[in-house]
């Protein structure tokens, strides 16, 4: 697009990015939902964005929630610069609380999704390069880890035990207290 | 029977739909995922398959964990705890004869503690008869070393591991008259080592006015040669005989009169003073220490008003935290430029897991320490020949005695 250059900031700010998933839906994004991911960022950056983003990895599906998320957080990033430059008085602060907690609610309705959906975001976030959102994946799937025996994990996560029972039964023996 | 059907549930939609198992993401995401696990769910995690075994047993594994590690303790500062009881006092006496040689961790959060919970038990062992008396601990990147006054540890409280060091044939400890307690511990970047240093007297002489000591350093990597080995730097004076050095950056500073230094967020050495005792006022006067160990000016830095000495422990947002003695406290850095110090913890009032009771008996004093949690080895096998006599860990005594001569 020729906005990118024209220096006309207000264009710039409204400026579209087209991103194509990879059953070939078109979702046309802000720029600046689209640079929350740095993989956008860059090919934006090195303006070869005209005619579209080609996310080969992405499924329309997936690419959906991803554009969700990265609107909300826009939004998020926007308001915070607003905050540091116009407001710096208790009532703002209160309005800024207010929005964190309404961001981290929006965070954990987000997660709310099956396995295979949480997996794909993954490699969706890993592969778009978008920090917060991989962070916020990463971290679901720790916390359904942290606290489960490896027979429970193993399970919820469809993995073979390909330990010989000789090779388990020594890493156990060297830290048994953490299997108790 | 439930567990039949979950599994070939499991089966069933693994065969319908291309559902993503857990090894099919790369190690590179598990890697993002495990790291955020408490070193307990971690070790737990090493035997869940082959591959995880292996991801979570690479060094690079214990590097990436440590730094997410790092990366959390800004958000939520974490401290070490050591209570140090006493076994018998005698009434009159103001030093206990014996102290106990029970030797155990907890782990505090201020978030966590703001909810009530407990300080977290993480490990602990007694080496019954060993020692008399602990001295100040030092910690970095989740190992403690605990000093006594017959014995050096090693302990990663966080995996279970310890370590007793070997005893020294330069210094002693079973002959109070020549040894001497100063030890220090810390990372030497140059090599990515786990170092242990200590002064020793290389020989003592009488002099005119006062004995005259000439003072040695030797060096004790983990795992590496297993023994203490000499370094070529030497000890421009003779240090003060009871210390915990402080490090910074592979740089150990050890005092010379008895004040009051303490090391701020790996970066900063502290000099704290009373200084106005009429207005109860106590300065703190910080050092930078750059990564070649190259030092700034000191520079008065805090003021705050408390009528005793206190030890700054770290900087958590724009709150510096002090302690002294079972209590923690705070300072508000962006409140006024003298203000008072508010309690964020007293340590002898807080819950510990797995005690019934609040109170502890015969209770001497705490040691603390931020603290890190950590996968790092004690007992990794001696790889690479010990890179010791490079002597990475120097002394800058005399910026100190500049200082302290003020």
């Amino acid at each position: 697009m020729a906005s990118a250059g024209s220096g006309d900031e207000k264009a710039a700010a409204a400026a579209m990015i087209t991103l194509i998933s990879s059953d070939n839906e078109k979702f046309e994004v802000t720029e600046a939902t689209a640079t929350l991911s740095q993989t956008i960022r860059h090919m934006i950056e090195d303006g070869c964005t005209d005619g579209g983003v080609p996310l080969p990895n992405v499924t329309s599906k997936i690419l959906a929630r991803v554009i969700e998320y990265c609107k909300k957080h826009a939004t998020a990033a926007a308001g915070e610069e607003g905050s540091s430059s116009s407001f710096s008085d208790a009532a703002f602060l209160e309005v800024d609380r207010a929005f964190l907690e309404e961001l981290e609610e929006f965070d954990d309705a987000f997660l709310e999704v099956d396995r295979a959906t949480l997996f794909d975001l993954i490699l969706a976030a890993n592969y778009l390069d978008i920090k917060g959102l991989l962070n916020l994946t990463c971290q679901k799937v720790a916390d359904s880890v942290k606290g489960k025996t490896p027979e429970q994990i193993r399970e919820m996560y469809n993995i073979v035990n390909d330990l010989t029972p000789e090779e388990e039964a020594e890493i156990r023996r060297e830290t048994q207290w953490a299997f108790e | 029977m439930d567990a039949a059907i979950n599994i070939m549930k499991t089966r069933k939609r693994k065969a319908s739909a291309p559902e993503a198992p857990f090894p099919e993401l790369s190690e590179e995401i598990i890697i993002k995922i495990l790291v955020r696990l408490p070193v307990k769910s971690i070790l737990r995690c090493r035997s869940v398959c082959k591959a995880w075994l292996a991801t979570i047993s690479d060094p690079t594994f214990t590097g990436a964990h440590l730094r997410h590690s790092a990366a959390r303790w800004e958000q939520d500062p974490t401290f070490i705890i050591t209570p140090i009881t006493y076994d018998r006092l005698i009434p009159g006496n103001t030093q206990p004869t014996s102290f106990s040689n029970h030797i155990s961790f907890y782990q505090w959060q201020q978030s966590s503690a703001s909810n009530g919970a407990a300080a977290r038990f993480l490990h602990a062992k007694d080496f019954a008869g060993e020692f008399n008396r602990q001295c100040h601990s030092a910690h970095c990147d989740g190992l403690v070393l605990a000093p006594t006054d017959t014995k050096l540890y090693l302990f990663n409280p966080a995996t279970r591991e310890s370590i007793t060091l070997p005893d020294s044939e330069r210094n002693n400890l079973r002959y109070p008259a020549k040894a001497c307690h100063c030890a220090g511990f810390g990372l030497d970047p140059r090599t990515g080592k786990y170092k242990v240093v200590q002064a020793f007297y290389r020989c003592i002489s009488a002099g005119f006015l006062s004995d005259v000591y000439l003072m040695g350093m030797e060096v004790f990597t983990v795992g590496g040669t297993g023994v203490w080995t000499e370094m070529m730097s030497r000890l421009p004076y003779p240090v003060l005989r009871w210390q915990t050095g402080l490090h910074v950056k592979g740089f150990m500073y050890c005092r010379l009169t008895l004040r009051s230094t303490d090391v701020l967020h790996d970066r900063e050495l502290c000099l704290t003073a009373c200084t106005d005792d009429k207005n109860k006022t106590v300065t703190i006067w910080t050092m930078p220490v750059d990564d070649d160990g190259g030092q700034g000016q000191w520079e008065r830095r805090y003021s705050v008003r408390f009528q005793n000495i206190c030890h700054p422990m770290a900087l958590a947002g724009s709150r510096l935290l002090l302690w002294r003695g079972s209590v923690l406290y705070g300072h508000d850095l962006a409140g006024t430029s003298e203000s008072e110090l508010t309690t964020v913890c007293k340590l002898d009032r807080i819950r510990y897991q797995g005690r019934r009771k609040r109170k502890w008996n015969n209770l001497w004093t705490f040691n603390v320490n931020p603290y890190t949690e950590s996968l790092v080895r004690l007992t990794a096998a001696a790889g690479e020949p010990s890179e010791s006599r490079r002597a990475a860990l120097l002394l800058h005594g005399e910026e100190l005695l500049r200082m302290l001569g003020d």
